[in-house]
C-alpha cells in the first residue's frame, strides 16, 4: 500500500480526534453531556511475504465516556433532593406562620385570658369587658386568618402539582420520541451518542419533578414512577394530571392515564421529586396542622361558651355564648364531603361534635353499606372504627362525634369524606356584641341568716347541672326551675349524739325530702365540726307554680354543692338565692380562667390530654422539628447529590485541562502524519526526478 | 481523582453560596441578639419557651391582681381605722354621759355629739373605692351598704360573698371585707329581756332590767336550753328563778338569789353569764320594816327570755287606703324560721279580705309565699302569714293594692350604728326627777357600752383581718417576683444568642468567605488553554 494513503489515514484519524476534542470543549457546559473519545484500530495488514505490513490506522469507535451505575445513582438522588427541597421549602413556610409572634396563636390566647383574668377581678368594669369582648373578637380572627393562610398553601400545593404534571408530560413526550429515534439511529450499528446524552439528561431531568425508575429494554427507556406505574414505555407515554381528588376536591390527588384513556389514581405511592416532596408535606404536615389547629378553635370555643352559659351577666340574666355554637347548622354541614359518584340525592351528612375532648386530628372515611347502615375507617392508616347505623337514638358518637343524613337517600356504596376539625379555625366566630353579657357571676349565692347564734359556715354554692347550650330545650328548664323554685333555704335542727340534723325548705316553707334510692324519706344529717359536703336536689317549678317535667313524667331537679362546717346552732337558717344583676361576685369567671390550665384537648390518652395552650405549643413545636428535620434532611440530600453529580462528573465531565493536552497532543500526531504524507511525496518525486 | 471543568465550577459556586448565607443569618443573629426565630430553629427549646411564656403571662396576672386588690385592702383598712377612731370618741361621750349629776339639756348636748359620730360612721361604712363600687358591701357593689329604714333603724343592703382573686398558682386570695362580717355580726350583750307578769299593772317597785352578757361562753353554754325563765320574788331578801320545765334553777344565781331589800340601790343578780340590774323603790311606808319590804316586793314575777326576732311594719305611702298595721309578733316560731322571707318581705292586699305575702322586692314574676284572709274575733282584726300575726287598724278596712313592707330584726347582734341610735334616743328622753326612767337610762347606757365595745372588737378583728391578706398578697409577691425572674432568665437563654459566640462564628465565616474568594481567582486562572495560546 502507498505510504500515502497511510498517512492519509494518520491525518484522517488525528483530525477526527480534534473535531471530537473540538466537540468536548464546546459542549464543556453543556447538562448531561459525556466526554468523548475516538479509538482508532489497524487497518488490515498485508502479506508481503516475509511478514505483514500494517496498511495504517482506521477509526474504529467514537465512545463516550459513561457509567450507567454512576447514571443511574445521579437520577435517584436528583430524585430525593427534589423531594426533601420542595418538602423544606413549604415546611419552613408553615413553620414561620405557626411560631411567628405576630401571626401565631400564642399571644393573643394569653392576652384573651389576661383580659378574663381583668374581669374576673373587677366583675363590674364596663371597660374591662369592652376590652375583653375586643380581644375575643381579635382572637377568633387570628384562627380565621391562619386557616387562611394554610388553606392559601393547599391551593398553592394543588397549582404546582398541576405545573408540574404539565412539566413531567413534555418531558415523557420527549424521552419517547428520543426512544424512537435512538433506535432508528442504533440500527445503522453506531451508537448516536448526543441522543443518549439528551435521553439522560432527560431522564434526570424527570427525577427532579417525580421519582422516576429507568428500565433499559433493547436500547429503550421504559420509564416507571411510584410503585411501577408504567410513564413511558418505548414510544409511548402515559400522561400524569393533577385533578381534585373524588374523596375530597380541597386536595388535588395525582391520575395517570394511560393512551387508551384508562386512568388510575396514584397519589399514594407517588414519591420523589418535587410532586413526592409536596404529597408528603400535605400528607405529614399541612393536613394535620389545619385539623390540630381546628381542634383547639373547638375546644375553646365550646369549653368557654359552656363555662359562660352556667353563669349570670350584668344584667342579670342567664349567660349566653361568646363564640358561634359549634353545633350550629351551618358548622355542622361543612364537616362532611361526599364522594364524587356518590348515589343521586344523597345528600351529604350532619357532623355532630358530642365531646370535644375526645376528638383526634384525624379525618375518616364513612362507607354506607346500606341505607343506614354504615363503616367508618380512621384515615390515614385505615383502622376500622366499627359498623353502625344512622336509626339508633341516641347516635352513636365515635372519636367525640356523631353523625346524622342530610339529604335524600343513602344507597350502599355511597363514601363521605368526615373531617371533624379541618373547617373549625376558619368557622369561628365572636358572636357576642354587648360588654354586659358576659356571665362573670355564679348564679347562686348563699347568705346567713341575721339571727344566727351558731358558728356554722355554709360556702358558696356551686351548680352543678349543666345548662349545656347544645341542649337549649333542657338549659330553657333548668333557668325556669332556677328562676322560680329558689330561694331555697337550709334549716338546722338539734345535735343528738354528735350529728345534727337539717333540712331544706322551698320559698314557701314546705321540706324538700332527701329521698333514698327506693324513694323513701330520710334525714339530712351533719357532723358538726368538721367539714360536710352536700350536694342538694331542688325540684324544679315554673312560673305559675307547677312542676317541670321530664319525658318520662317525673319531676326534673338542679343539684347544687354546699360545704357546711363549724357548729351552726339550732334555728340557724343559710338561705340560696339567684344571684342577682349587676353583681360583683366572679366564681364563674374564674371557672373561666381555669380553662387556661385545665386539660380539655385530648382527653381520652393515657397522659390526661393538654390544655389550649399547650395542645397549640405542641403544634409548633410539632411542625418546628418536622421542619427543622426538614432542612437538615436537605441539608443531607443536597450532599449526597453533589457527591453522585461529582462521581458521575469525574469520569464522564469534561476537563478543559485534558483536552487542551490533548489538542497539543493531536496537533502533533497531525503535524507527523502530514510529515509522512510529506515524506511520501518527497519519495515519489525523487523517483519520477530520476527517471 | 478527576474533576472535570463544569464540576470545579458548580462546587465553588455551591461552596460560596452556602458561606455567604452562613455569613448573613449570623450577621442578622448578631444584630438582632437573637437565636430562635422560628420553631425550627430549636424545636425542643421552642416548645419550652411557649410554656414559659404560658408561665409569664400568668404571673402578670398574679401580679396585677395583687395591686388592684391591695389598694383596695388599702382603703378598707382606712375605712376602719377611721371608724374604731369615732367608736373610741364615741365611748368617751357616753362615759361621760352616764354620771348621774347631769342634766336633761347636758345630755342633749351628749346626744348631739352622738348624732354627729354615727354620721361619720355612716359615711365611712358606704366608703367607694376609685371607680366608685362600694368597699364593705360584698359583690352588691353598686348599692350603699347601710341605709337607714323609716324607723331609724339601719339595714345592711349588702351580701356576705366574698370576692377571691387568683394571686399565685393554685392560690386565691380574699380582697374585700363584707359590713356583715365587719359590723353586722357584732355580738349584742344585750340579747335578753325581762317582761313583767305579776302583778298585772306595774307598780314601780321592783325594776329589773333586761340583762346585759357578761360572760359569753357560759351564756351560750347553758342558757339557751332552760329559756323562758321565771324570776319571781320571795320576799324582798330572795328570788327564786325556775327554768321552763319548772326546775328550781336559783342556785345558779349570785349568792344563791339573795337581794338586798335596800331601796333604790343599783344591785347585780348574776345568773348564767347574763346581768340583771335590779333596782327596788320602796316607799318610806314599804321600808319602815323587814315584813313590810317583804309584802312590797313578793309576788312581782318576771319572765325571763332571749328578745324574739322585731317585726316590724311601714304603711307604703301610696296606699289607696289609710289602714295601718298596729302590731306584728311572731306567733308561729317554727313557722318562721321555715318561711319567712330573708331579706324582708310586703304584705299586699288583692282585696279588702284577701291578702299575699311576698319577699321584698316585688318583680313581675314574685310568687306569694303564703296567702290567707283577714280574720275578725273580739281582740281586733289579724293577718297571719309564715308564723307573723299582724294587728290591722279596723277602720278603715283595707282596699286591694294597700301594700306594707315588713322587716324582721333578730336581736342576737346589733351593728354600730343601731346601737348609736338607742344611745341617743335613751339621752334624748326626760329622766330628771323620776327615779325609774333614770333606772332605765343607765340600763341603757350599760347596754350602748357593751354594744360599742362589741362592735369595736368586731371592726378591729375586720381590720386585723385585712392585715393578715395583705401580708400574704406581700409574701406572695415575692414569691411571684422571684418566679417571673427565673422564667425570664431562662426564656432568655434560649432565645438570645450569646454575643461572643455569634461575634466569634461571624468573625470565622467571613474569613472562610475571604479564603475562598482567594482559592477560586487562584484556581480559575490556571487552565492550561490560557497558557497554551
Amino acid at each position: 500500500m502507498s505510504l500515502i494513503s497511510i498517512g492519509l489515514s494518520g491525518l484522517t484519524a488525528s483530525s477526527a480526534a480534534i473535531n471530537t476534542i473540538g466537540n468536548n470543549t464546546a459542549n464543556v457546559d453543556t447538562a448531561g453531556y459525556s466526554r468523548q473519545q475516538v479509538m482508532t484500530t489497524t487497518s488490515a495488514q498485508q502479506n508481503i511475504g516475509v511478514g505483514f505490513i500494517g496498511t495504517g490506522t482506521t477509526l474504529s469507535d467514537v465512545r463516550r465516556i459513561y457509567n450507567s451505575y454512576l447514571d443511574s445513582q445521579l437520577q435517584s438522588t436528583t430524585g430525593l433532593d427534589a423531594d426533601a427541597t420542595a418538602y423544606a421549602a413549604q415546611a419552613t413556610k408553615t413553620d414561620s406562620l405557626l411560631s411567628d409572634t405576630s401571626t401565631g396563636i400564642t399571644a393573643v390566647l394569653a392576652k384573651f385570658f389576661t383580659q378574663m383574668q381583668a374581669i374576673s377581678t373587677t366583675a363590674t368594669d364596663s371597660s374591662a369587658r369592652s376590652q375583653f369582648l375586643t380581644g375575643a373578637a381579635a382572637l377568633s380572627a387570628r384562627f380565621n386568618s391562619m386557616s387562611a393562610q394554610l388553606t392559601s398553601q393547599n391551593s398553592d400545593v394543588n397549582t404546582q402539582l398541576g405545573s408540574l404534571s404539565t412539566q413531567v408530560n413534555a418531558l415523557s413526550k420527549t424521552i419517547a420520541s428520543l426512544n424512537q429515534q435512538i433506535n432508528q439511529a442504533s440500527g445503522s450499528g453506531a451508537t448516536p451518542n448526543s441522543l443518549l446524552d439528551s435521553r439522560n439528561e432527560a431522564v434526570r431531568q424527570l427525577n427532579t419533578l417525580v421519582g422516576a425508575k429507568v428500565t433499559e429494554n433493547n436500547g429503550s427507556y421504559d420509564i416507571t414512577i411510584g410503585s411501577g406505574q408504567s410513564l413511558v414505555s418505548g414510544n409511548t407515554y402515559n400522561t400524569l394530571s393533577a385533578v381534585p381528588s373524588t374523596t375530597d376536591p380541597t386536595q388535588y390527588s395525582v391520575k395517570l392515564t394511560s393512551a387508551q384513556g384508562v386512568s388510575s389514581d396514584i397519589t399514594s405511592v407517588t414519591t420523589g421529586g418535587a410532586i413526592g416532596g409536596l404529597l408528603r408535606f400535605r400528607d405529614d404536615i399541612l393536613t394535620p396542622a389545619a385539623n390540630q389547629l381546628g381542634r383547639v378553635a373547638l375546644v375553646l370555643s365550646d369549653q368557654v361558651n359552656t363555662q359562660l352559659n352556667q353563669g349570670v351577666d350584668s344584667n342579670g340574666n342567664f349567660g349566653s355564648n361568646l363564640f358561634n355554637s359549634i353545633n350550629a347548622p351551618d358548622q355542622i354541614s361543612q364537616r362532611s364531603v361526599a364522594k364524587v359518584g356518590n348515589s343521586a340525592n344523597s345528600g351529604n351528612l350532619d357532623v355532630t361534635i358530642a365531646d370535644t375532648g375526645k376528638l383526634t386530628t384525624n379525618d375518616y372515611q364513612v362507607t354506607f353499606t346500606s341505607a343506614t347502615g354504615y363503616n367508618v375507617r380512621r384515615l390515614p392508616d385505615g383502622s376500622d372504627m366499627g359498623t353502625y347505623d344512622l336509626a339508633t337514638k341516641p347516635p352513636p358518637v365515635i372519636d367525640g362525634f356523631s353523625l346524622a343524613l342530610n339529604g335524600g337517600g343513602l344507597s350502599a356504596g355511597d363514601s363521605f369524606k368526615v373531617t371533624p376539625t379541618r373547617n373549625a379555625a376558619a368557622g369561628i366566630q365572636t358572636v357576642m356584641t354587648d360588654p354586659k353579657a358576659i356571665a362573670a357571676a355564679a348564679p347562686l349565692t348563699s347568705t346567713a341568716g341575721s339571727s344566727n347564734s351558731g358558728k356554722g359556715i355554709m360556702t358558696q354554692p356551686n351548680l352543678t347541672t349543666v345548662m349545656s347550650p347544645y341542649d337549649p330545650a333542657g338549659s330553657a328548664d333548668v333557668q325556669k326551675g332556677l328562676t322560680n323554685s329558689t330561694p331555697v333555704k337550709v334549716l338546722f335542727g338539734a345535735v343528738t349524739n354528735g350529728v345534727q340534723t337539717y333540712q331544706v325548705l322551698d320559698s314557701k316553707g314546705n321540706v324538700i325530702p332527701l329521698l333514698d334510692a327506693s324513694g323513701n324519706s330520710i334525714p339530712r344529717t351533719m357532723v358538726p365540726g368538721q367539714n360536710n359536703d352536700a350536694s342538694i336536689s331542688v325540684p324544679m317549678v315554673d312560673a305559675s307554680g307547677n312542676p317541670i317535667n321530664d319525658a318520662t313524667g317525673k319531676q326534673k331537679t338542679f343539684s347544687f354543692s354546699v360545704s357546711i362546717s363549724g357548729t351552726p346552732a339550732a334555728n340557724d337558717t343559710f338561705t340560696v338565692a339567684l344571684t342577682g344583676a349587676g353583681s360583683a361576685d366572679n366564681r364563674n369567671a374564674n371557672s373561666v380562667m381555669d380553662l387556661q390550665t385545665k386539660q380539655t384537648v385530648d382527653v381520652s390518652t393515657a397522659n390526661n390530654g393538654s390544655s389550649i395552650s399547650g395542645a397549640y405549643g405542641n403544634l409548633v413545636s410539632t411542625v418546628g422539628s418536622q421542619a427543622a428535620q426538614a432542612k437538615s434532611d436537605s441539608t443531607m440530600t443536597d450532599t449526597v447529590l453533589a457527591n453522585a453529580k461529582a462521581a458521575r462528573d469525574s469520569v464522564s465531565g469534561v476537563d478543559l485541562n485534558e483536552e487542551a493536552a490533548n489538542l497539543t497532543k493531536y496537533q502533533q500526531y497531525y503535524t507527523a502524519s502530514s510529515q509522512i504524507i510529506k515524506a511520501a511525496q518527497a519519495i515519489f518525486s525523487t523517483l519520477i526526478n530520476s527517471l | 481523582m478527576r474533576i472535570s471543568t463544569a464540576q470545579f465550577y458548580e462546587t465553588s459556586t455551591a461552596n460560596y453560596t452556602r458561606i455567604y448565607a452562613n455569613v448573613v443569618a449570623t450577621g442578622n443573629e448578631v444584630s438582632s441578639q437573637v437565636k430562635l426565630n422560628t420553631a425550627s430553629d430549636d424545636p425542643v427549646g421552642a416548645a419550652r419557651v411557649l410554656q414559659l411564656a404560658q408561665q409569664s403571662s400568668m404571673l402578670g396576672q398574679y401580679t396585677s391582681n395583687i395591686n388592684s386588690a391591695t389598694n383596695n385592702l388599702n382603703q378598707t383598712e382606712a375605712a376602719l381605722t377611721a371608724i374604731q377612731t369615732a367608736v373610741g370618741s364615741a365611748q368617751q361621750a357616753i362615759l361621760g354621759a352616764s354620771n348621774g349629776t347631769l342634766t336633761d339639756a347636758d345630755r342633749k348636748g351628749y346626744a348631739s355629739t352622738l348624732t354627729q359620730l354615727q354620721g361619720t360612721i355612716l359615711g365611712l361604712m358606704n366608703s367607694k373605692d376609685a371607680s366608685g363600687q362600694y368597699l364593705f358591701g360584698g359583690s352588691k357593689s353598686g348599692t350603699p351598704p347601710y341605709s337607714q329604714n323609716a324607723d331609724g333603724t339601719f339595714s345592711y343592703n349588702g351580701d356576705q360573698s366574698s370576692i377571691n382573686v387568683a394571686i399565685g398558682n393554685n392560690l386565691t386570695s380574699a380582697t374585700n371585707i363584707t359590713g356583715w362580717d365587719a359590723f353586722e355580726k357584732a355580738i349584742n350583750t344585750t340579747r335578753t329581756s325581762t317582761t313583767l307578769t305579776a302583778p298585772a299593772a306595774d307598780d314601780g317597785k321592783v325594776k329589773l332590767s333586761g340583762g346585759q352578757v357578761s360572760d359569753s361562753n357560759k351564756f351560750n353554754a347553758s342558757f339557751n336550753n332552760g329559756q323562758p325563765y321565771t324570776v319571781s320574788f320571795v320576799s324582798s331578801t330572795q328570788v327564786r328563778i325556775t327554768d321552763a320545765g319548772g326546775n328550781d334553777v336559783t342556785s345558779e344565781a349570785s349568792q344563791g338569789g339573795k337581794i338586798s331589800s335596800a331601796s333604790g340601790t343599783n344591785q347585780t343578780l348574776s345568773f348564767r353569764g347574763l346581768d340583771l340590774s335590779l333596782n327596788l323603790n320602796l316607799s318610806t311606808a314599804d321600808q319602815a320594816s323587814g315584813a313590810a319590804s317583804d309584802a312590797a316586793v313578793a309576788g312581782h314575777t318576771f319572765k325571763l327570755a332571749a328578745t324574739p326576732d322585731t317585726i316590724t311594719t311601714a304603711r307604703s305611702p301610696g296606699n289607696p287606703s289609710t289602714t295601718n298595721v298596729s302590731a306584728s309578733v311572731v306567733t308561729d316560731q317554727a313557722a318562721y324560721n321555715s318561711a319567712f322571707p330573708q331579706g324582708g318581705a310586703i304584705l299586699k292586699f288583692s282585696s279588702p279580705t284577701a291578702y299575699d305575702l311576698y319577699q321584698s322586692p316585688i318583680t313581675a314574676g314574685s310568687k306569694p309565699v303564703s296567702s290567707g284572709t283577714l280574720t275578725t274575733n273580739a281582740n281586733g282584726t289579724f293577718a297571719t302569714a309564715a308564723g307573723v300575726t299582724f294587728t290591722i287598724n279596723g277602720t278603715p278596712t283595707p282596699l286591694a293594692g294597700d301594700q306594707f313592707s315588713v322587716q324582721g330584726s333578730a336581736h342576737q347582734t346589733q351593728n354600730l350604728l343601731d346601737t348609736l341610735s338607742s344611745a341617743i334616743t335613751a339621752l334624748s328622753a326626760p329622766v330628771d326627777g323620776n327615779p325609774q326612767a333614770q333606772q332605765t337610762f343607765q340600763a341603757a347606757m350599760g347596754s350602748a357600752i357593751g354594744n360599742l365595745q362589741s362592735g369595736l372588737n368586731q371592726a378591729s378583728d375586720a381590720r386585723s383581718q385585712v392585715g393578715v391578706l395583705g401580708k400574704a398578697m406581700e409574701d406572695q409577691t415575692t414569691t411571684n417576683t422571684s418566679l417571673q425572674a427565673n422564667n425570664s432568665n431562662e426564656s432568655n437563654s434560649i432565645t438570645q444568642s450569646n454575643p461572643v459566640d455569634a461575634i466569634g462564628r461571624l468573625t470565622l465565616q467571613q474569613t472562610m468567605l475571604q479564603a475562598s474568594q482567594m482559592v477560586f481567582t487562584q484556581l480559575s486562572q490556571l487552565n492550561l488553554f490560557n497558557k497554551l495560546g
